[in-house]
């Protein structure tokens, strides 16, 4: 087989692969993913790493924290593109491309406080290497995770600035990696809406122990630094009762429900993964409020242990259920912390 | 030709979307949108959404071009390179709803 970087003409039959991914040589097992992402076959890709996601995570080079930032070069984003052209990599000094520095920083809090709240080493807790393209299409309003590495836009300027100006944008994008690689929520309804209630809960975690916010002194706010001056707007996302916006004269309205007597039937963005995240995102809030103290070392940790224990096919319902057993397993049964818990679903209408 | 574009996903999550009528649009920009979208019927398929990539965007193109109806559902990294001129002139005229 070809070992050597982005091989164009391997052509290897996935059991091979699959094998070759799980080697002990680091050089195999990326020249195994290199040649998968070749493949031409780019749906069966997608399906194979949708369910084996360790094959998406590139090794790093000595198992621990390594970042690496790529410009795109404002071209679109996509498999042709990406990373792009290197511009730092750990250990290295400022670039002096705000972009690229600031996803270079983000990265390395978002590993820190996984590594020192839950000990947990990476994404995939293999140390996985933490990549970045910044300069992301033209105006792009946008950051994304890749399945294999993150993609940040500069905006346009109007509606958003830069989406690395944010760490919680970071952390979110982020932790959709940790997400991959513990429960593998399917990106769709309510499993889909848990996927990213986890990125924007540990996104606004990772900005709070940053800060060293306990939870009643924290915005509880996503996105507040990337909003930009044509928009009335002060975040994206709030966990709190809020609407983030109203009115606004891009945005219109937030139309995130916080209560599932409003959940959002629809097709669109894969079942409304993004508006009806504000449900199980409001009572992780009220359940933070009610316990109060440092969010991400108490609630934190009753969220970091649900998230390893639901399934792909988790629901809310089943969300509920497995935080609050977490609870009364990390503070005790019917402790205070398993009953705010237990009763912050409640108020968001759901009673298991 | 009637031509409905809706971007969904993205970290935003919000959708942006709008409908038009080449009837009702001046001459040379109804061309212009006719060639983009006979050129790009060529390489986009029916659906091409992706599964593994997350805030990822989504675009969807409903078209009645007299009786004869194409529908594409395309994620941002699936699209075809052919098909992004089509992608960027409707993305200038979408709002969200």
């Amino acid at each position: 087989m070809c070992v050597h970087h982005h091989s164009l003409h391997c052509v290897l039959p996935p059991y091979v692969l699959e094998h070759l991914s799980a080697s002990d040589n680091e050089k195999i097992r990326r020249a195994a993913i290199d040649a998968l992402r070749m493949d031409e076959q780019a749906r069966t890709l997608r399906t194979t790493m949708t369910m084996m996601p360790a094959m998406a995570a590139i090794p790093s080079q000595n198992g621990n924290k390594y970042r690496s930032v790529y410009t795109l070069r404002n071209k679109p984003p996509s498999p042709y593109t990406f990373p792009g052209k290197l511009l730092r990599s750990e250990g290295q000094g400022k670039c002096g491309d705000a972009a690229a520095d600031e996803a270079y920083a983000g990265a390395g809090h978002v590993y820190d406080f996984y590594l020192k709240q839950f000990e947990r080493n990476s994404l995939d807790d293999r140390g996985m290497a933490l990549i970045s393209s910044v300069h992301v299409g033209k105006k792009y309003n946008n950051a994304f995770w890749n399945g294999e590495q993150m993609a940040y836009g500069d905006g346009d300027d109007q509606l958003f600035r830069r989406f690395t100006r944010s760490l919680d944008v970071i952390a979110h994008e982020l932790t959709h990696g940790v997400v991959t690689h513990t429960c593998n929520l399917q990106y769709q309804d309510q499993s889909g809406a848990l996927n990213e209630h986890f990125a924007d809960v540990f996104g606004c975690l990772v900005k709070q122990w940053r800060n060293t916010q306990t939870a009643k002194q924290a915005s509880w706010l996503i996105g507040e630094e990337i909003m930009g001056p044509g928009t009335q707007a002060k975040s994206l996302r709030a966990l709190t009762g809020d609407k983030a916006y109203a009115d606004d004269p891009l945005l219109g309205t937030d139309p995130q429900p916080k209560h599932m007597d409003d959940f959002v039937n629809m097709a669109g963005d894969n079942g409304g993964v993004h508006y009806n995240s504000g449900i199980p995102n409001h009572a992780f809030y009220l359940a933070a409020m009610k316990t109060g103290g440092k969010a991400w070392s108490k609630m934190g940790s009753v969220w970091y242990q649900t998230m390893q224990r639901l399934t792909s096919t988790s629901q809310f319902n089943d969300a509920a259920i497995v935080s609050i057993e977490s609870a009364g397993e990390l503070f005790g049964r019917s402790s205070a912390e398993q009953k705010a818990v237990s009763s912050a679903w409640a108020e968001v209408g759901i009673s298991p | 030709m009637k031509l409905t574009f809706i971007e969904s996903g993205g970290f935003a999550g919000r959708i942006r979307r709008f409908e038009l009528d080449t009837d009702t649009m001046p001459a040379d920009q109804a061309a212009q949108l006719c060639d983009l979208v006979a050129h790009a019927r060529k390489h986009l398929t029916a659906t091409a959404a992706n599964t593994t990539s997350r805030d990822s965007l989504t675009f969807e193109w409903q078209i009645d071009d007299n009786g004869c109806r194409d529908s594409w559902l395309v994620g941002e990294l699936e699209m075809p390179q052919d098909a992004w001129p089509l992608l960027e002139f409707c993305q200038q005229l979408a709002v969200y709803t």
